[in-house]
């Protein structure tokens, strides 16, 4: 369960724990990529021939009000597919950006359950709203390139309770 | 000879009233919007100073830190029209912000303008709501 006073690291754990249950257990385009926590650091470029799904920090945008009770949290998180040429180039970006639209964007994505491990304790088959998370929309898909820098991605940003 | 004559010009007229007090509503919420993310895009540029060629003090993280301020002095705006405006990083001025906002290889991204639409989003929603019924309501 989602932590009070630990939301941020706890989504982003949770989140990033059922995108590698999703790239473990789904065929291609998902299985030829890997998942990173958090910014990618310099051992992820050093060995870059598969596209990889990274994720921001979320960012706490407010919480709802709720008369006699503590309110939901709601927060916004960014995650993406970071691809260069050995990867796939920008086409393997934009298969990423859109694969992650339809992911998040289906209703199936709150009752697929997962494997986790959150603040120390492990949760064996749990959705994702079973361990306090609710996406509710998936907003602002965009395609960031660099070819100066052989950089091609997929940007999706996920409004999410907890 | 029977006939029933219908009158909507006082209707109309409600409408028409109601249509440009809901247009003066959207105008001052835009003008309200392109205020706030400025002022909140700017303010994720107006970390600690530092000089050139020195490490930042706190690496990847908001607000930005300064060297030459070009950042920050390059945020824009322009309205498209009365109801349509942008808010954006001018590349003229500082053709890095496009690396600084979404990050590289070497460098995290620090998304100053993404993260000011995010913080400001509901608020600007509210302040379209309340323009919007508080003009039509009278």
């Amino acid at each position: 369960m989602i932590r009070a006073g630990y939301e941020l690291t706890d989504v982003q754990k949770a989140i990033t724990d059922f995108l590698r249950y999703k790239v473990a257990n789904s065929g291609a385009p998902w299985s030829s990529w890997t998942v990173v926590e958090g910014w990618p650091d310099q051992t992820v470029f050093a060995n870059f021939t598969r596209l990889f799904l990274y994720s921001h920090t979320p960012l706490w945008v407010g919480e709802d009000i709720q008369q006699g009770g503590k309110g939901l949290r709601r927060l916004e998180m960014t995650i993406g597919g970071w691809s260069c040429i050995a990867a796939g180039g920008a086409e393997e970006a934009a298969i990423a950006l859109s694969q992650l639209l339809s992911l998040f964007s289906d209703p199936a994505v709150n009752v697929a359950a997962f494997n986790s491990v959150i603040g120390g304790t492990a949760y064996t088959a749990k959705t994702l709203p079973q361990l306090g998370i609710n996406i509710n929309d998936v907003t602002n898909p965009r395609a960031i390139e660099f070819r100066d820098e052989d950089d091609f991605r997929g940007e999706v940003s996920l409004q999410i309770t907890c | 000879m029977f006939s029933v004559e219908f009158d909507t010009s006082g209707l109309k007229t409600t409408f028409d009233r109601a249509n440009i007090e809901a247009m003066k509503g959207a105008i001052a919420a835009v003008k309200f919007g392109v205020e706030e993310l400025m002022k909140a895009a700017t303010r994720n540029l107006m970390g600690v100073a530092h000089p050139p060629g020195t490490k930042s003090p706190y690496p990847g993280k908001l607000p930005v830190t300064r060297i030459s301020r070009e950042l920050s002095k390059s945020m824009k705006y322009h309205f498209f029209n009365p109801i349509s405006a942008i808010v954006y990083s001018d590349l003229r001025s500082a053709n890095y912000a496009a690396y600084v906002h979404d990050g590289t290889r070497k460098m995290k991204a620090r998304p100053f303008l993404k993260n000011a639409v995010s913080e400001r989003q509901q608020a600007i929603l509210n302040r379209m709501r309340y323009e919007t019924l508080k003009r039509v309501g009278r």
